[in-house]
C-alpha cells in the first residue's frame, strides 16, 4: 500500500470494519476446489453499518492477499446479518483540510477494490444486505454479484455532494449503459435518495442473481461454483 | 372422511451436518438451522407444492429462545412456507423428532392430513442440557426417581452396574466401530447425501458452509478410548469416547399418505408399520428400547428375526448393546447402524429420530433383501421408542 492510512486531524477514531476469511469447500456444490470466503464485520450490530475508512480498507486489502494465497477457485466478499456494507466512513471527511488528503482517500479506496478485478481468481460479491456507496462498489468491482432479495442497494452519494468515487461513476456506465447508470447515480440519489429493490438492481443488471434471505450465502456458493464449473454461463 | 387406517410413507429425510455444541454454529441460530433443514428439503422434493403441507411438527428438548416461539409454526414462517402452512412443536426429549414422525403418521392414518413435515432442531451450544429444568422436589423426596435419573451419563453407569458382562471393552470396542463405520461412509459419500450444506456464522471468524458433520474422530482408538476419564463415577465405565457428545444440529422429514405419494409422484422410501413407546426406570433410561421394539413388534406381528436393518440411537454405547444383548444380536452385526452412529455423527437430542430414518431408507435402497427394518432410541426420564418399517424396494429373498 503507497496511500497513507493516516486520518485528518481531529477526526474521530475510525470503527474498524474487518475482513475476515475462511475457506469453503465447493465439493458439495459440485465443483472441485474451494472458494475463499472474505467477511466484511466490524463487530457491532446492523445500527452500525460497515463502513469503510482507512483501517478497514487496510484490513480487505489485507484480506485480499490472504485469500489469493490460498489458491482458491474464486474468491468472495459478504457483509454480516443484514449488512454487506454503508460505504465511506464519512464521519472524518469534514476533517479533510488538504487536497491530498482528499485524493488518498480516494486512490486507497481504488487500489484496494481495483484488486478484485486485477486479481486473476473470479471474483464474487455476495450482497447479503445493505449495500450503499463505496459498499456497493466494492461489489460492483467483483466479477459477480449475487444480492439478498430484502437488501436495498444505491449510490446516495450525489444526493450528499459527492459523487460515486471508488468506481461507482465509471462502472455502472459500463456494466448497464450509461441511460440506466444516469438513474442510478443521479435520478435515483436525486428522487428522495432512492434505494433500488433486488428485482429492480436484477433488472438494471447491477446484480447476477437474486436470492431468497433464508438461504442467501449457501445458494450464493451455489450459484458461484455454477459459474465456476460452466454451469452457467454468463 | 375415511375410516380406514391410510397407509404412511417416507418420503425423504435431510439434516444439517451435525456440530459440536457451540462451535462450527456458534454464531447460528436454532431456527436457522431447522429452516435450513426444511428448505432443503422441499427444494429436493420439487414435486411437493409447500402449500400442500398440511402440518408441521418440529421437535426440540430445550422449548425456549430460538427454539421456543413454538418453533414448529415459527421454523416454518421463518422457512418461506405459505402463511397457510400450520405447525406445532414436540418434546419427548431425545425421541422428539420420533416422536414427530409418528404423531404426524397417526394423523396420515386416520385421514386428517395427506402430506407432512416432521423434524427437531437441538442447539446444545445455545442450550445446555437440563437448561431452565426445574425438578419437582418430590422426585427425590418421595424416591419417585432415584438420583441417577436425571443425569444421563449415571443412568449409562447404572446400565453397566445391571448388566456385568457389558463390560467398558465391549463399549469402548462399540464406539471404535461406530467411528470407523462413520469414516468409511463418509469415504464412500454415503453420509454427505442426505446432508444440506448450511450457513454457519462464528462472530469471531465469519462466515463458512458447514457441509460434513463435526464430531468424528477417525483417528480413535482402543488405547486411546482406555484412557479417557469416566465423568460420572470415580473409576466408571462411560466415558466422552463411549457416549455421543453435545451437538448442534437440525432434521427435517418429509411423510405423507402412500396415495398421495403415488398420485404426485414422489419418492418412497420406506413404509411405516407400526411404532411404539414404552416406559422403563428412568434411572436406566437406556433399556427403553428393548421394551418399545418388543411392543411394537407385538403390534405388527413381526419377531425380531424378521428385522433386517437396524438403526439404534447411540446415546450411549451400553444403551445400544444392552439392546443388542436382550435380542441376542452380536455387538458388531453389519445390520446394525452401518453407517456409524451418534457416538460418532452426534446427538443433537430432539433431531435425532430423524437421523436415523435417513440412514435406514438408504440402507433399504441397498439392501433390496430387507423387508423390514427399525428405529430406536432411547429417551431421558426412562422411556424407548421403535418404528418399523418396511421397504418398498424388497424383492424377496432374506426377511
Amino acid at each position: 500500500m503507497t496511500t497513507s492510512t493516516q486520518l485528518p486531524e481531529g477526526a474521530p477514531e475510525e470503527v474498524v470494519t474487518n475482513a475476515l476469511i475462511r475457506d469453503v469447500d465447493l465439493t458439495p456444490f459440485g465443483f472441485k476446489g474451494s472458494l475463499a470466503l472474505i467477511t466484511l464485520d466490524n463487530g457491532l450490530d446492523h445500527t452500525r453499518p460497515n463502513t469503510f475508512g482507512p483501517q478497514s480498507l487496510a484490513a480487505l486489502d489485507a484480506a485480499i492477499t490472504d485469500a489469493a494465497s490460498r489458491k482458491p477457485a474464486a474468491i468472495a466478499i459478504i457483509g454480516k446479518p443484514f449488512i454487506f456494507a454503508a460505504g465511506a466512513d464519512l464521519s472524518a471527511l469534514s476533517f479533510l483540510n488538504k487536497r491530498e488528503q482528499s485524493l488518498a482517500i480516494g486512490k486507497l479506496g481504488h487500489d484496494v477494490f481495483r484488486r478484485l478485478d486485477e486479481i486473476g481468481i473470479p471474483t464474487f460479491a455476495f450482497i447479503n444486505g445493505l449495500a450503499l456507496g463505496g459498499g456497493l462498489e466494492v461489489g460492483l468491482h467483483c466479477n459477480y454479484r449475487t444480492l439478498s432479495a430484502t437488501a436495498l442497494t444505491g449510490l446516495p452519494e450525489v444526493f450528499l455532494g459527492l459523487v460515486p468515487g471508488w468506481g461507482g461513476a465509471t462502472i455502472v456506465p459500463k456494466l448497464i449503459g450509461p441511460e440506466r447508470a444516469v438513474q442510478i447515480i443521479i435520478g435515483n440519489a436525486l428522487n428522495n435518495n432512492t434505494m433500488m429493490k433486488s428485482k429492480d438492481a436484477l433488472a438494471l443488471g447491477v446484480v447476477d442473481a437474486v436470492y431468497a434471505p433464508a438461504d442467501f450465502l449457501e445458494k450464493s456458493v451455489a450459484f458461484a461454483a455454477s459459474i465456476l464449473s460452466g454451469a452457467t454461463k454468463n | 372422511m375415511s375410516s380406514q387406517i391410510r397407509s404412511v410413507v417416507l418420503v425423504d429425510a435431510v439434516r444439517t451436518p451435525f456440530g459440536k455444541a457451540g462451535s462450527m454454529y456458534a454464531g447460528t441460530r436454532a431456527d436457522d438451522l431447522m429452516v435450513r433443514a426444511m428448505r432443503g428439503l422441499l427444494e429436493r422434493n420439487p414435486k411437493v407444492d409447500p402449500a400442500s403441507i398440511d402440518d408441521v411438527a418440529i421437535a426440540a428438548a430445550t422449548q425456549t429462545g430460538d427454539q421456543g416461539m413454538n418453533i414448529g409454526r415459527s421454523a416454518t414462517l421463518l422457512a418461506g412456507l405459505p402463511k397457510t402452512v400450520p405447525g406445532y412443536s414436540i418434546d419427548r426429549w431425545c425421541a422428539g423428532a420420533l416422536t414427530a414422525t409418528t404423531t404426524v403418521a397417526g394423523a396420515i392414518a386416520m385421514g386428517a392430513i395427506d402430506i407432512a413435515i416432521a423434524g427437531g432442531v437441538e442447539h446444545m451450544g445455545n442450550h445446555p442440557m437440563g437448561e431452565l429444568m426445574d425438578p419437582n422436589p418430590r422426585y427425590l423426596a418421595e424416591k419417585l426417581v432415584e438420583q441417577d435419573a436425571l443425569a444421563m451419563g449415571a443412568t449409562a453407569e447404572r446400565l453397566h452396574d445391571r448388566f456385568p458382562h457389558l463390560t467398558k471393552e465391549r463399549a469402548d470396542a462399540y464406539a471404535l466401530a461406530s467411528q470407523m463405520k462413520t469414516a468409511k461412509a463418509y469415504a464412500d459419500g454415503k453420509i454427505q447425501r442426505d446432508l444440506i450444506p448450511t450457513a454457519a456464522r462464528n462472530p469471531e471468524l465469519g462466515w463458512a458452509i458447514a457441509t460434513v458433520d463435526e464430531a468424528p474422530r477417525p483417528t480413535t482408538t482402543m488405547e486411546g478410548l482406555a484412557g479417557l476419564k469416566t465423568p460420572f463415577r470415580p473409576a466408571g465405565r462411560v466415558t466422552a469416547g463411549n457416549s455421543s457428545g453435545l451437538n448442534d444440529g437440525a432434521t427435517a422429514a418429509l411423510l405423507a399418505s402412500e396415495d398421495k405419494a403415488k398420485e404426485l409422484g414422489l419418492t418412497i422410501k420406506a413404509r411405516m408399520v407400526t411404532f411404539a413407546f414404552a416406559g422403563v426406570e428412568p434411572e436406566v433410561m437406556g433399556y427403553g428400547p428393548v421394551p418399545s421394539t418388543i411392543k411394537a413388534l407385538g403390534k405388527a406381528g413381526l419377531t425380531i428375526e424378521d428385522i433386517g436393518a437396524f438403526e439404534v440411537n447411540e446415546a450411549f454405547a451400553v444403551q445400544v448393546l444392552a439392546f443388542l444383548d436382550h435380542f441376542g444380536i452380536a455387538d458388531d452385526d453389519p445390520r446394525v447402524n452401518p453407517y456409524g452412529g451418534a457416538i460418532a455423527v452426534g446427538h443433537p437430542l430432539a433431531s435425532s429420530g430423524v437421523r436415523l430414518m435417513l440412514n435406514l431408507a438408504r440402507t433399504f435402497e441397498e439392501k433390496t433383501d430387507v423387508r423390514y427394518g427399525i428405529t430406536t432410541m432411547c429417551i431421558g426420564l426412562g422411556m424407548g421408542g421403535t418404528i418399523i418399517w418396511e421397504n418398498p424396494h424388497f424383492v424377496g429373498g432374506k426377511k
